[in-house]
């Protein structure tokens, strides 16, 4: 906090003090207690690091931080597809890569498991990670937990100034 | 076989994380369980629950472990609703009686009425009243019979346990929770005759009921004029013996009258002018010793503004500390 908004704040009462010291330090609290697990939880689920790197909070209006997944397909990843067909669009062949612990991985001709093809893949579909809805709860719990105990230690701070 | 577009911008997350000030919380907390308990309960319509309370008395919408209880259950007062949809009926006083103007009592023994679910609540027993007669049994289902059926709506309401059948005197005490002695200005005498007319038990539920509006308005007024009057007199007497009030300076004129007699006619004049400064009697003590500082009769003085002081002025603290 800078000094001369203090200033201004010990002029205020103390729950918009608090507030804007909320406002102040959310999306910090946010990227702590939401983003890091989050960007962990995907890790550790073997998602690709562009989804995991597009993971961030913006400071909405008031009290409000909205997470942001800016992905081309976060929602396919997050909450899953149909079964769908895919087609080279913007190159002429189709690459993809089979990972290793793939029933695949061995029929590939390459030691990586890269495929290269001019047909039209079929998708399965996919479940989706449903990483949300399962750490939504617990994360925003401490997100509003650690939020709150700064705020009191920084109000019992400025008190004593 | 086309294939979707590879992923855009509407593809992304987005979703809103709030802090609610605690404030908000509690209130919308407040409401959700207050919508709970709402729905717990089944109390929408106050009036009825109102018209129960003023009655005294039990009134129970069914068993109470039934899926269709309206009160623990899940219904609300809409209307002539089905039982089985979970709804009971709102009580209209025209239909406690028949066409006549006579009360619905049934007659002999058994309940002219059927109804599957008055009918599972076990055979009605014959209830010996005093005077002779073979009074209506007294049971779950029994007063508001013909309403119910002809509703088609289950309206069970009851005397209970607190209708004793067999003492038409204490029923009316217990059942109408006291209200009769109210009526009657505590008399038991008019009580007792009020239970005269009590040979049918169930007749004289039918008629306490018509009968409450009135008799309980007047007994109301009464009470309340009652106390009113002991209120305006207590009002009055403190208003008169109040410092500043007309009988206080009535007082102190006289007082201050006889005060003026003790004065030379010099003295008198002087204060009927207005040049009182120098009219204050010098008092002394028998022996005639006396300080200069207790010889001025402040006493006077002080009584005498000391009203129109305590008007002025309130207690204030000058001192400049707090």
């Amino acid at each position: 906090m800078p000094n001369n908004s203090i200033a201004v704040l010990r002029l205020e009462s103390g729950p918009s003090r608090a507030k804007l010291y909320m406002e102040h330090i959310m999306i910090d609290v946010a990227t702590q207690e939401i983003v890091d697990p989050l960007k962990q939880m995907y890790t550790e689920l073997g998602a690709a690091q562009s989804f995991i790197d597009s993971i961030s909070v913006e400071k909405d209006k008031g009290l409000k931080v909205n997470l942001i997944i800016d992905h081309r397909i976060a929602k396919w990843l997050e909450y899953g597809t149909d079964e769908h067909w895919i087609s080279a669009v913007h190159a002429p062949m189709l690459q993809f890569t089979f990972r290793k612990t793939s029933t695949w991985f061995a029929s590939t001709a390459s030691d990586t498991g890269d495929v290269f093809t001019g047909f039209e893949v079929h998708h399965p579909g996919f479940a989706g990670y449903q990483v949300i809805p399962m750490m939504m709860d617990r994360l925003t719990e401490n997100y509003s937990k650690k939020l709150i105990e700064k705020t009191n230690k920084w109000l019992q701070e400025s008190k004593m100034r | 076989m086309s294939s979707p577009n590879y992923g855009d911008s509407g593809l992304q997350i987005k979703i809103p994380i709030e802090i609610i000030p605690e404030t908000k919380g509690i209130r919308k907390k407040i409401k959700e369980v207050q919508g709970r308990e709402k729905a717990r309960t089944g109390k929408t319509d106050d009036d009825l629950r109102k018209l129960i309370d003023s009655l005294g008395i039990d009134i129970d919408f069914g068993d109470v472990g039934s899926p269709y209880h309206p009160v623990y259950g899940r219904s609300k007062l809409t209307g002539t609703q089905n039982i089985f949809q979970g709804g009971i009926a709102p009580i209209v006083k025209s239909q406690f009686y028949q066409s006549g103007g006579d009360y619905p009592v049934p007659q002999g023994g058994g309940s002219p009425y059927t109804n599957p679910y008055m009918s599972s609540l076990g055979p009605m027993a014959q209830a010996q009243v005093p005077g002779g007669g073979v009074g209506a049994p007294i049971q779950k289902g029994r007063l508001y019979g013909r309403m119910a059926n002809n509703m088609n709506s289950h309206v069970s309401a009851y005397w209970g346990n607190r209708l004793n059948v067999n003492s038409p005197v204490q029923a009316a005490s217990q059942a109408g929770a006291g209200w009769l002695e109210k009526a009657a200005g505590g008399i038991p005498g008019a009580m007792a005759q009020g239970a005269g007319i009590l040979k049918n038990p169930l007749m004289s539920v039918a008629s306490r009921v018509g009968m409450l509006g009135p008799i309980g308005a007047s007994a109301a007024a009464a009470v309340i004029a009652g106390v009113a009057a002991m209120e305006a007199y207590k009002v009055i007497v403190k208003e008169m013996t109040k410092k500043g009030s007309v009988a206080d300076k009535t007082f102190r004129n006289v007082i201050s009258t006889r005060y003026e007699a003790l004065r030379t006619r010099e003295l008198q004049q002087r204060h009927l002018v207005g040049f009182g400064a120098g009219s204050q009697l010098i008092t002394t003590t028998n022996a005639g010793t006396t300080s200069p500082r207790n010889a001025y009769n402040t006493y006077e003085v002080f009584n005498r503004d000391q009203a129109e002081i305590e008007e002025k002025f309130r207690i204030r603290n000058g001192s400049g500390y707090e």
